[in-house]
Formats: structure tokens, sequence, C-alpha cells
């Protein structure tokens, strides 16, 4: 029998994250790379043990290869402890068989049986794709405070951008008296975070009650939240006054990632006190040539910088060739730039491997080129494991996509063939 | 390589490291950014394969306990084998300091019992290089030999670079006919790598001759037993740099800013690993400017930097200048301080307006936790 856990973190990441189109093309979103180290879930999993959480189960379903394989048993974030520890919680077959998670709380309602090993009293709903440090243990004291039934994590929004979130109307106490979802004319402006303490007596409750309603969307937003207010239950809110960002389309995942470049950044990764934990590859400190140059940008490990970087964020193990140019960038990890290239306001994809003279800069055509190319209103997206250096179809396909006014003739003239170099070096990292 | 273990000693000379050396053992001098000089020969055993290691700890050993841990960066925290400390208890005072100390080994023989392998490598720390040892096992076997010792011909030694070293006198069969210890008596450029492979159980033996003799000498059991011992030696023809005095600390970290042993080092055989310690990646301001250098996480730069080493945590300031230097983990320089040849060592903070310039061949080395 478990020891009994006052509060367990349940951790939902097994939405697809459509809108990050290539990123996600191939990894459940939360294990999308950012900050030039981190991964997006590495934030709610640090809060979790910086909050003295030890107990977290982690929803997956899309694509959970690469996510699964990351957080292994949680030991980069010190939860492969004994009486509690991280779980990876897919869907699941049972006696009259099984079915996918259909929504943020049928995923809670098939773990039931899940949380109930550790009899908590109370449960905290995380999303996996929020950037944000926070200490879920002062909110647990509100919530204690107010004796709520549910606590839900506030931040104030613009009041112009209001209309994109579900926003919560308070009284003098905090107590929430009204929600709506997406208002055409807000009464409020704080908007809900995602994160909330539940009574874990009354989520059972709450949740076995959504099931047999047939016309729920199985949503925390969308049914539980306002059928516990219907119930006139004690809903509360937190307000949570820091660095809160929600990464879920390619411009806000840039604009998050360029966040930490600007001078005084809310959001202080360099503070030891609450570290952001992450899996730490074994790649050596990187290298700045003599002809390089770096500015205001931040660099990972094993990186080699032989060009100029500018505002850009470099993970582990980037090359950037000389007299190569990157400017405004997020380049993931193992990425390969060739010499005397030119990438402006691009995100590339893991192990892409871009060829020398390439031009990857902001495009001023409409359609969509070539499946491994996006356009999101002005930030490049290119794909996972691309090899553009190939004198095949991919090659003519980022000619014609990038801007007719930077292309050079010699792009048709190939690479220079250290491909096969490169081959060597993804297989060590 | 499942039938192999490792014994890592610690026994080289401090007296030109000294400085280094104050508050740490050899095996954990900071080396390259992010080591310590025992992550590499560590890291060639694990990747080898070898899952069985007992470090033998002297003296000054806190800080590389803490640096290994339970040895989980390695994945040596098994069940079955892993890392062990192996304690010398040796308390003498003014013992002569000896190649490979057996009274080191003798002291844990019964790790030696106890473990199930059938070979044994014996290494030093103060070698680094990137390698596999499964061709060194393969030479082993085939030359049916008894003791293989790892060396590397060195064609552009200075004599800064004798101190301490081992030579190897072979004959064209590559069989070692006598091991010197200076370079005059030495009759070619073959340098011991610190390291050796032999059976475990002749290593016992070994032992065993020690107890009667009194002499606890590796290497020189080994050259009164050239005839009766098969003794071999395996070239090594990749990168390798040793660590013996400030000079060659200096010269192999500078050596490494060269890109191609960059990638040798840390890239070649198989990846170095060390403790992790979750840093930020590092953070270049507008007003920095750096060339040619190694930098390693969580730093945060302002100034400008050119050939040079700097370790985790590093913070520079608005104005400075910092050149050839190697500077240790958390080390602070405020603004406008200017620093050329230096290596500063951990936790140092340099004030505001500070200017330290050392000697090219002869390095200015500020000690751990100053303040200047």
């Amino acid at each position: 029998m478990q020891k009994r856990k006052e509060m367990l973190a349940m951790l939902l990441a097994g939405g697809q994250g459509s809108r990050l189109g290539l990123l996600t093309k191939h990894i459940a979103k939360p294990a999308v790379p950012f900050g030039g180290k981190y991964r997006i879930i590495d934030f709610s999993l640090s809060n979790c043990i910086n909050s003295g959480i030890d107990t977290v189960g982690v929803l997956t379903q899309y694509k959970p290869f690469i996510l699964n394989s990351y957080i292994g048993i949680g030991s980069a974030w010190d939860l492969d402890c004994g009486n509690g520890g991280l779980f990876l919680l897919p869907p699941y077959a049972r006696e009259k068989g099984g079915h996918w998670y259909s929504g943020t709380a049928d995923a809670i309602y098939q773990n039931i049986d899940f949380i109930d090993q550790f009899n908590p009293e109370y449960v905290l709903i995380l999303s996996g794709d929020h950037i944000y440090k926070m200490d879920y243990s002062l909110m647990l004291q509100c919530h204690k405070e107010k004796n709520a039934d549910v606590t839900i994590s506030v931040i104030e929004v613009p009041w112009e951008e209001a209309n994109r979130f579900g926003i919560m109307e308070t009284n003098s106490e905090g107590k929430i008296i009204q929600f709506a979802e997406k208002p055409q004319n807000p009464n409020s402006n704080l908007a809900s975070m995602g994160i909330y303490i539940f009574k874990w007596p009354i989520l059972k409750e709450c949740l076995i009650n959504d099931q047999s309603d047939a016309n729920s969307q199985n949503d925390f937003g969308k049914n539980i939240i306002p059928k516990m207010l219907d119930r006139k239950m004690r809903l509360f809110a937190y307000h949570f006054k820091d660095y809160w960002k929600d990464v879920g389309t390619v411009e806000s995942y840039f604009s998050a990632n360029m966040d930490l470049l600007s001078g005084e950044s809310e959001l202080n990764i360099f503070d030891d006190s609450a570290k952001i934990y992450s899996v730490n590859s074994a790649h050596p400190p990187h290298y700045i040539g003599s002809q390089a140059e770096v500015d205001n940008s931040l660099i990972g490990k094993g990186c080699q910088i032989l060009g100029k970087v500018k505002n850009s964020i470099l993970s582990p193990g980037v090359y950037v060739g000389p007299e190569t140019i990157v400017e405004d960038a997020i380049i993931m990890p193992g990425v390969r730039i060739g010499k005397e290239g030119y990438v402006k306001k691009a995100i590339i994809g893991e192990q892409t491997f871009i060829q020398d003279y390439a031009q990857v800069c902001a495009a001023d055509i409409k359609e969509q080129p070539i499946s491994e190319v996006e356009n999101h209103s002005g930030i490049i997206v290119i794909g996972n494991h691309i090899d553009f250096s190939n004198n095949g179809t991919n090659h003519k396909t980022i000619v014609d996509f990038c801007n007719k006014k930077c292309l050079r003739s010699v792009m048709d003239e190939g690479c220079n063939g250290s491909y096969n170099q490169h081959q060597k070096r993804r297989k060590t990292f | 390589m499942k039938d192999v273990m490792a014994l890592i000693t610690n026994t080289k000379s401090e007296e030109k490291l000294s400085r280094l050396t104050q508050d740490r053992c050899i095996a954990d001098i900071p080396f390259g950014g992010n080591y310590s000089l025992i992550d590499f020969v560590l890291s060639n055993v694990v990747n080898s394969g070898i899952r069985n290691i007992g470090i033998i700890i002297t003296h000054k050993y806190r800080s590389l306990m803490y640096h290994l841990g339970s040895g989980k960066e390695w994945s040596l925290d098994t069940k079955r084998d892993g890392l062990f400390f192996l304690p010398s208890n040796n308390h003498q005072v003014f013992h002569k300091p000896l190649h490979v100390d057996l009274r080191d080994i003798y002291n844990n023989i019964d790790y030696l019992h106890k473990s199930t392998q059938k070979y044994i490598v014996i290494s030093g720390a103060n070698v680094i290089c990137n390698m596999d040892y499964h061709p060194l096992l393969e030479f082993h076997k085939r030359k049916e030999s008894d003791v293989t010792i790892l060396h590397k011909k060195e064609n552009e030694l200075t004599p800064e670079d004798y101190f301490d070293c081992d030579f190897l006198n072979m004959d064209s069969n590559h069989r070692v006919t006598r091991i010197v210890g200076s370079f005059d008596e030495a009759t070619t450029h073959n340098v011991s790598m610190e390291l050796c492979i032999l059976e475990r159980e002749l290593l016992l033996k070994i032992l065993d001759t020690c107890i009667a003799s009194g002499n606890w000498d590796l290497i020189d059991i080994l050259n009164e037993n050239t005839e009766t011992l098969k003794i071999y030696a395996y070239p090594y023809d990749g990168y390798a740099a040793r660590i013996n005095s400030v000079h060659s600390y200096y010269k192999h970290n500078m050596e490494i800013l060269n890109p191609d042993i960059w990638e040798k080092l840390f890239l070649g055989t198989h990846l170095i690993y060390t403790r992790t310690k979750d840093n930020p990646p590092t953070k270049y301001d507008k007003t920095s400017s750096v060339h040619n250098s190694l930098v390693s996480f969580g730093c945060a730069i302002k100034g400008e930097v050119k050939n040079s080493i700097l370790f985790r945590e590093v913070k520079i300031g608005h104005n400075c200048n910092v050149k050839n230097c190697i500077i240790m983990q958390n080390g602070l320089i405020e603004d406008n301080v200017f620093l050329e040849n230096v290596i500063i060592d951990k936790d140092v903070y340099i004030k505001s307006g500070t200017y330290l310039q050392g000697k090219a061949e002869d390095p200015v080395v500020i000690a751990k936790k100053s303040v200047i």
C-alpha cells in the first residue's frame, strides 16, 4: 500500500499541437526543444520537483516515442524516487476494450484508479506546453486557506487579447463568479492558465458525472469548470504575477524563445534557487571560431560557430559554417548550416542539414511550397531530419521557396560534401 | 569487455602541479571547460564496455568523490559491479612516489578477490585521450601477452614534457625490454600512457611477491621480470595529452582550441561524460566579442574574450579584455578587467579595474576562492 500523498500532479502531455505545424510533425508538443537546452515539458516537471511534488502522472497519447525516451523514469528531475515518482500514462485497454483520451477531463477520468492508489487529498492538473516558473505549493496554500473545491491559476492579460482566453470574473475575495470561454466582450482580463488544484474526492465525482453526459466534450475548461460553477461550488482564482506563456502556436513559441534574449528576461533561467532541469547530453563546451561573431544570443553545448550569430538561440550540437549569418533564428539540436549561407527569422528542425550558400529568409510567396518548409506569418519553419544537401528535389525547392532576391547561382552547384561527416556526428549525439 | 575490470590509480607526482592541487587530487583537476581529468579515462573505460571499476583514493579526495558520486553519469550506479572507491590506508609521510603503488591495491585485495573478471586494466588519470580499449585487449590476447602497456610515440617532446614519464625500450616485435624513468636512458620516444592490461590472477600473484620482497612498485617488478613475463607495448596513435605540470596543463588546454583536436577529443571515438549541473545555455550580450574560445554552460559574457577557455557559470563584465586565459567554474570577472595568460581556479572574484598579466610560458595561477 502506498503512503498517502497530500497532492499529486497530472500533466497533460498527449495533445497533438497541430498549430505548431512541422515542429510537432514527428514529436509530441511537450518534447519540442526550447531555449537552447530545454524541452517544453522541462518547465512543468521542474516546477513540480521545485514545489515539493514527487508524484507526477504524465498523460501521453500523440507520437510519444521521443517524449517517452526523453522522460524515461524521470531521473533528470529527481522524480525517480521510491514511494512516488514519475509515471507515464498512455491510454490502456480494459475488460471491454479501451479508447483514446477524448479530452483533458477524459484523460484524468481514465486514470482514476492510478490516482486512487496514492489516495491524495488534492490533485494538481497541469499542461505540458507552458513556459513558466511557478511554485505550486503557494497555490496549494491559497487553495487550503480558501477551503476551495477548485483553485484556478489566472494571469492578467492585455484587455485587447482577453477574447482569446478563458476569462474568469472574481469577487473581492477571489471567488470566481463567472467564467467565459473566449468572450466577445470580456468583463475581466483574468485568463485561466489551465492549471488547477482540485480536492480529489470532488474532482472524482465531477469526472464521473461528466462521463455520463453524452453531450460533454470531456474538457476541463469547457465542461468541468462551468458545471462546477453552475452547482455553486467553491471556485477560487490564484493570481500568478510572473512570466507565463502558452507556446501553442509557432508565433508564440518563437516569441517565448526570443523573450529569453530580451535584456531583462522575466523568465530567469539563470536563477539557481529554482533551476529548470533537463536531460543533459554529453556535449563538450561550445567553440567560437576566430572569425566568428556572437551577438545577443544563447548558445548551447557542443556548438561549433565559425560564422555570425545574432539574436538567435542555438541548441546543442549546432554547426554554423564560416561566413554564414544566422539572425533572429531558433536552431534545434544537431543542425548543420554550411558556409556562406544566410538564415533569417527561421526555426530549423532537429538534425536538419542546410547546404552551403543556402538562403533561408523571409519569403514573399503565399502558397506552401513543399511539405518540409512552412511559412507562419513571416517565420520560416523547416522540419526535422531533412537533408537539403542532396541534389534531389529538396535542393531545388528550398531555392524556390526563398526570397528570389537572396538567391545566388552557386546554390545549384550543390554542397561540398561534408555530409558524411555530419552523419557521423549525428550518430555520436 | 564483459571479462575486463578496471582500476584507476592516482600516484603521479604533484610536484609541478601543486598550484592546482591544493585542495584536490590530480584526477580532479578541471580541464577543457567542463571536465575533470578522470572523466577521460573513466569515459574510455565505460565506453569500452567495462562495468566494474575501482578508483583508488589516496589523499585530498573529497572533491573527487563528490564529482563521481554514485557514478550515475557514467551509468555505473548499477546493482551488478559498478563504481567502487578504494581507500589506500597509506599513512606514510615520506614515502617515495611510485609509478604504480601496489600497496594501494593490496589494501583492497578483497575487492580483487570478489571481482569475477579475467582481465584487469590499470590506468592513471593524468593522460587524457578518447579511445576504445577493444583493440588493446585483442592485441593482448593475440600476442599471448602477460602484460600489455599502452604507449604513444612522441617525436616533439620538450624537456618540460619528460617530467615524471616512463619510456618503453622495446624490440622490433613490440616486446618491452626495459621501462625507464628518464629520457637519457631511453632508446626510443615511446612514452608510456600509464595504462596496462593483465590478468587478475597475475596481479594477485605479483601482489604475493610484493609482500615477500617489500618492493611495491609495479614498474620495478616488471623490469625485473622482462625475461619471464611477456611484456608487450601497444601503440596508440590518436590525440593524447599528458598533464604533469602547470605548463603542460596550460599548453594542452590551449591546444583544444584547435577545432580538429576539439573534435577528436570530444566527439572522436565516443563521448566524454562528466557530472552534470543543469546550467542554462550561455548568454552572449550585445556588447560581447568572443573569438577562438571554448565556452561552457551557464556563462554570461559582456566583454571581450579571445583564445580562452571558460568553464561553467563564468561571468565576464563590460569592457573586459580576457586573452589566453583559463577561467574555471563560477569565476566572477567584474567590469574593466584585463587578464592575459592567467589560470583562474574555481569561485574566484576579480574586482573591477584589475590588471593581471602572466607570461605565456608561465601563466599566473589564481588560487580557488581568491578575491582580487
